[in-house]
C-alpha cells in the first residue's frame, strides 16, 4: 500500500476487509495465528470494477479516477445526457460561434491550493494531442484570460465543443501532481474524493475532501479494488464483501438476484453489439444483402436466451437512453425470413444446391471475426450463423483477439465481424458516428461506406449551433444508418451492477455514459 | 569434489546464459509474429480500445521504434538486454524492473506457502502410503491423488471460494490484503501441487522399504526407527528432490489461474496483461524470470542431489 504523505496520514483499516470468523473454523487454523483480528468497517465504502489504475496519466486511465469521484473535467454529463458545469460553472459561445468562454468556479485541489484557468490551459494543452475528442476540437488558440476564465478559438464552427471537453483525458490535477519533467505521478485532483492510499495498479483508498466546492459526500470513506475477472466481482458481491460491484456478467447478475445477498441494477449503455462488414466485397455491398442478413436475426431470442435480458434486443443502432439520436418513429428492426429470402432473390443471390446462395459465382459466404473478450460475443456469433444460414448465407465463425480486428478492417482481410462498440466516448454520439461512418479510416466499423447525405449531415450537425436546427439532423443520421445499415445492431448492452443490502438502494444512479460511479450520491442504508 | 562442483556451476550458468538468449529470442519472435499490429495493440491497451485512433498508434509506433526493421529492432533489444537494460514497459512508461519486483515477491510468497503446504500434505501421505504398497493406505492416497490431479485449479479453486467465502463466510474471496487472503490461494496451489508429490513420494518409499540394504539392515535386527531414519529416508527422499524443479514448473503454470481467480496482481497476471498487451519489454522479462527461476531450481535440487546420493560425487558426474 502506498500512502501518499503529501495529502493525510493513511488510514489504518484495510481496503478489503475479511469476513469475521467464527472459532469453529479449524481448517484456516495456522492462519489465525499470523492474523490480526478483522471485521467489516462499516465505515468504508467498498467499490469493484474490473478497471485497473496503471498509469497515473490521465490520457490513459483518468477515467477511474473521474468514475471514483476523485478527479473532474471542466464539464460533465448527467445521466439524461444533459451537460453539466464540473470545475466549469458556466461557458458561452460568441456572436462569432468560433470563440467560447468558460467560467471557472472557485475550486481547490487536494493539496487546498486553487484551480486558476492558466493551471487548467497547461494541462489540457498537454493531453490535448492524445486525447481522442478533445484532439478532435478544430483549436485555433487556447488561452487564459486573468484566473477564471480559459477561452477556446476554433477554426471553423464547432457545437460540440462542450461536450468533447468531458473526456477523461482532460481531468484537471494540481502541479503537485506533476514531476520535474510534467509527467504526471500523484493523482492530486478536484472531485469529492481525494486519494489517501494506492495499493499498485488494483487498489484505492479515498476519503472525502472537505473543501470541495459541491455537496459534501454522505459516504466519508471508500476502498476501490479492481477486479478483472467478473466471475470474482460476482463473488466478492455474493460474500458481501463488495457494497457495489460494476460490470457483472449477465449470468452473474441473474444468479445474485436470485440469492437475496445483493440487488441487482441494470441499465441500458450505448455500447451496441453490432456485426460490422467489409462492404467492399460483393456479399456486403449491396444495401438488400444487409437489410436481408438483418432480417434473418432473431435479435429478441438471442436477448433472451444469451443476454438474459429481453428488452436489450437493438430496433435500431442507438438505444432510446440517447433519447436525442433514438427516434422512436423509426421502423424498427424485426426478424422475417421470407422477407429477408425474397430480397436476396431480388437482388439476384440464389440459392446452390447445398442451400448456400451464389450470384455470379460468388458464394454468399464470410468469415466473421469475433473478439474473444467479451464471453458473449462467440456464443452469438454461432447463433447468428445457424440463422443466417437458414437464408442461404454462410459464415464461418472466427474467435481471435480483439487487437487483430482494427488492423483487419484496415488492410480490407476482414470479412465481417461481430463486436460491442461504444458511441459515447463523449456524451454526443457524433463524436464516434463520424469517425465510424464518413472518411475511410476506420478502425471499428465498416470500411467503404460512402454516404455523400451523411458526410453533409454531419458537417451541419457540428456548425448547428440550435437545437432546433440539430434535431432534424439527427434524426436524418438515424434514419439513414437504419435504412442503409452500414453495420447491422443486434443488442444493446446491459450493464448490470450489485448493490449491497449496506446502500440506500434509491441512492445509486447508474450512469449510461459510463462517466460517473455516483459514489459522491450514496448514502448508507 | 570441489572441482567438479565448479564445473557443474560452469556448466549449468553457460546454460542458464543460451536458456536466456534462447528465451528472449522467442519472446521477440512470438510477438512480432502474432496476428495484428503490435503498436496498435499497445496502443489500445494504453489508451483503450474504444479510444485509440490511427493517429495515436502511428505516434506510439515512431516512439516505441515499431517502425524500425525487425532485425534492427532485436538487435538494438538484445544489446540493451546485454547491458541487463530491460528497458521500459510500452504500456505503462514505467522501468520493466519496477513492474516486476514487486509482483514477483507476490508470486513468490504464494508459491512457497503452496509449495510448503504441498510437502507437509504430501509428503507424510506418500511416505506412509509406500510402507505399505497395496494396502489401504496406499490405494486411498492414490485415489485423493487422482481426484486432486483430475480438478483443474480454476474449478477447485471456484469451488472452494463458493463453499468457504460465499456460502460460510469463512474466508475472503480475492485479494492479498491480509494473510488471510491468501489461504484459498495456497490451498489451491497445494492441492495442484500435492498429487505428483504424493505419488513421487510414495514410489520412493516403496523402493527404498523393499531394497537389500533395507531387508540387510532388518536382518541385522536394527531398531526400526533407525531403519526409517538412517537407511530408507535418504533412498526415499531422492527422487523427492529430483521432483522440485517438475514443482517449480507446476508452481509457474499454475499462478496464472491462481492470481487470476484470487485476484492476485502477481507476474501471471502481469504476464497475461503484458501479452495481451504485446509489452516486449514486460515479456522478454518475464520470460527471463520464469527461465532463470526453473534453473535455479534445477541447480538447487541437483546440488542437494549430490549432497544426498554419494554416487554422484564419486565420479563428478552431473547427473
Amino acid at each position: 500500500m502506498t500512502d501518499l504523505p503529501g495529502l493525510r496520514a493513511p488510514i489504518l483499516a484495510p481496503a478489503r476487509p475479511a469476513p469475521a470468523l467464527p472459532r469453529r473454523l479449524v481448517l484456516a487454523a495456522p492462519a489465525l495465528l499470523l492474523a490480526r483480528p478483522l471485521r467489516a468497517e462499516a465505515a468504508v465504502l467498498r467499490m469493484v470494477s474490473p478497471w485497473e489504475f496503471s498509469s497515473p496519466d490521465p490520457v490513459e486511465t483518468g477515467y477511474v479516477l473521474r468514475r471514483l469521484g476523485i478527479a473532474e473535467t471542466l464539464v460533465g454529463v448527467r445521466p439524461d445526457g444533459t451537460l453539466r458545469g464540473l470545475l466549469a460553472e458556466s461557458w458561452s459561445v460568441e456572436p462569432d460561434r468560433l470563440t467560447w468562454r468558460f467560467r471557472l468556479r472557485e475550486a481547490r485541489f487536494h493539496d487546498g491550493t486553487p484551480v486558476t484557468a492558466p493551471l487548467v490551459v497547461r494541462t489540457l494543452e498537454r493531453v490535448r494531442p492524445l486525447a481522442e475528442s478533445l484532439s478532435a476540437i478544430p483549436l485555433a488558440a487556447l488561452w487564459a484570460e486573468g484566473e477564471r476564465e480559459v477561452v477556446f478559438r476554433t477554426e471553423t464552427p464547432f457545437a460540440p465543443l462542450p461536450g468533447c471537453l468531458t473526456d477523461y483525458a482532460g481531468i484537471i490535477l494540481a502541479p503537485s501532481a506533476y514531476d520535474a519533467e510534467g509527467r504526471p505521478q500523484r493523482p492530486v485532483a478536484t472531485g469529492p474524493f481525494r486519494v489517501t492510499a494506492l495499493d499498485g495498479i488494483r487498489g484505492i483508498e479515498a476519503e472525502a475532501f472537505p473543501e470541495y466546492w459541491g455537496a459534501p459526500p454522505a459516504v466519508r470513506r471508500l476502498a476501490y479494488s479492481a477486479v478483472p475477472l467478473g466471475e470474482t466481482r460476482a463473488r466478492l458481491a455474493e460474500a458481501g464483501e463488495a457494497d457495489i460491484a460494476f460490470t457483472l456478467l449477465p449470468q452473474a447478475a441473474e444468479r445474485i438476484q436470485a440469492s437475496g445477498r445483493a440487488h441487482i441494477l441494470s441499465a441500458t449503455i450505448p455500447r451496441p453489439r453490432m456485426i460490422v462488414m467489409n462492404l467492399r466485397r460483393p456479399q456486403f455491398a449491396d444495401v438488400r444483402v444487409r437489410r436481408a442478413l438483418s432480417l434473418a436475426i432473431d435479435r429478441e431470442g438471442l436477448a433472451a436466451a444469451i443476454l438474459r435480458h429481453p428488452a436489450s434486443h437493438a430496433t435500431q443502432l442507438l438505444p432510446p437512453v440517447l433519447s436525442g439520436w433514438h427516434d422512436p418513429d423509426l421502423p424498427p428492426l424485426r426478424r422475417d425470413p421470407a422477407a429477408a429470402r425474397r430480397l436476396l432473390d431480388e437482388a439476384g443471390w440464389a440459392p446452390g444446391a447445398d442451400g448456400i446462395r451464389a450470384r455470379d459465382g460468388q458464394r454468399l459466404t464470410a468469415a466473421m471475426m469475433v473478439p474473444s473478450n467479451r464471453p458473449e460475443i462467440p456464443v452469438m456469433a454461432q447463433a447468428i450463423q445457424a440463422q443466417w444460414r437458414t437464408v442461404g448465407a454462410e459464415i464461418t465463425v472466427r474467435p481471435g483477439p480483439s487487437g487483430a480486428l482494427p488492423g483487419a478492417i484496415r488492410d480490407g482481410s476482414m470479412e465481417c465481424s461481430l463486436l460491442a462498440r461504444t458511441y459515447v466516448n463523449v456524451p454526443d454520439p457524433i463524436g464516434t458516428i463520424i469517425p465510424d461512418f464518413t472518411g475511410d479510416r476506420q478502425l471499428w466499423s465498416s470500411p467503404g461506406f460512402d454516404n455523400a447525405e451523411m458526410l453533409d449531415l454531419t458537417r451541419a450537425y457540428l456548425g448547428s449551433f440550435a437545437e432546433a436546427e440539430r434535431a432534424p439532423l439527427r434524426r436524418r443520421i438515424a434514419a439513414i444508418l437504419q435504412t442503409e445499415l452500414p453495420v447491422i445492431p443486434v443488442s444493446w448492452f446491459e450493464h448490470n451492477v450489485a448493490v449491497s443490502p449496506r446502500v440506500a438502494l434509491p441512492s445509486v444512479v447508474l450512469d449510461p455514459f459510463e462517466q460517473d460511479y455516483g459514489a459522491a450520491g450514496l448514502r448508507w442504508a | 569434489m570441489g572441482l567438479s562442483l565448479a564445473r557443474l556451476l560452469a556448466a549449468r550458468l553457460a546454460q542458464a546464459g543460451l536458456v536466456a538468449l534462447v528465451v528472449a529470442t522467442l519472446c521477440f519472435a512470438a510477438l512480432q509474429a502474432l496476428p495484428g499490429d503490435l503498436a496498435l495493440r499497445v496502443a489500445a491497451a494504453r489508451f483503450g480500445e474504444d479510444r485509440v485512433s490511427a493517429a495515436m498508434v502511428e505516434a506510439l509506433r515512431a516512439e516505441a521504434g515499431l517502425d524500425r526493421p525487425v532485425l534492427l529492432q532485436y538487435g538494438a533489444w538484445l544489446a540493451d538486454l546485454a547491458r541487463g537494460r530491460f528497458g521500459r514497459s510500452l504500456v505503462t512508461g514505467q522501468p520493466v524492473l519496477a513492474e516486476v519486483a514487486p509482483r514477483l515477491g507476490l508470486t513468490l510468497r504464494v508459491g512457497a506457502l503452496g509449495l510448503l503446504a504441498a510437502l507437509l500434505l504430501a509428503l507424510p501421505a506418500g511416505l506412509a502410503a509406500g510402507r505399505r504398497p497395496g494396502g489401504w493406505l496406499d490405494r486411498g492416497v492414490a485415489a485423493l491423488a487422482a481426484l486432486l490431479a483430475s480438478a483443474p485449479s480454476f474449478a477447485l479453486g471456484g469451488v472452494l471460494v463458493v463453499l468457504l467465502s460465499v456460502r460460510l463466510r469463512w474466508l475472503p474471496v480475492a485479494g492479498d490484503a491480509t494473510p488471510w487472503h491468501l489461504v484459498l490461494p495456497v490451498v489451491t496451489l497445494a492441492a495442484a501441487l500435492a498429487p505428483g508429490l504424493a505419488r513421487v513420494a510414495r514410489h520412493g518409499m516403496a523402493e527404498a522399504h523393499g531394497a537389500y540394504a533395507t531387508q540387510f539392515a532388518r536382518m541385522r535386527g536394527v531398531a526400526p526407527w533407525r531403519i526409517g531414519l538412517r537407511v530408507v529416508a535418504r533412498p526415499a527422499l531422492v527422487p523427492v528432490v529430483a521432483y522440485l524443479p517438475v514443482l517449480a514448473m507446476q508452481v509457474t503454470e499454475g499462478f496464472i489461474a491462481i492470481e487470476m481467480l484470487f485476484n492476485l496482481d502477481g507476474i501471471g497476471q502481469l504476464l497475461i496483461r503484458s501479452l495481451m498487451a504485446r509489452d516486449l519489454p514486460v515479456v522478454a522479462a518475464l520470460g527471463l524470470a520464469f527461465a532463470l527461476l526453473l534453473g535455479a531450481a534445477t541447480l538447487l535440487a541437483e546440488l542437494s542431489l549430490r549432497a544426498m546420493d554419494p554416487r554422484l560425487r564419486a565420479g563428478g558426474a552431473t547427473a
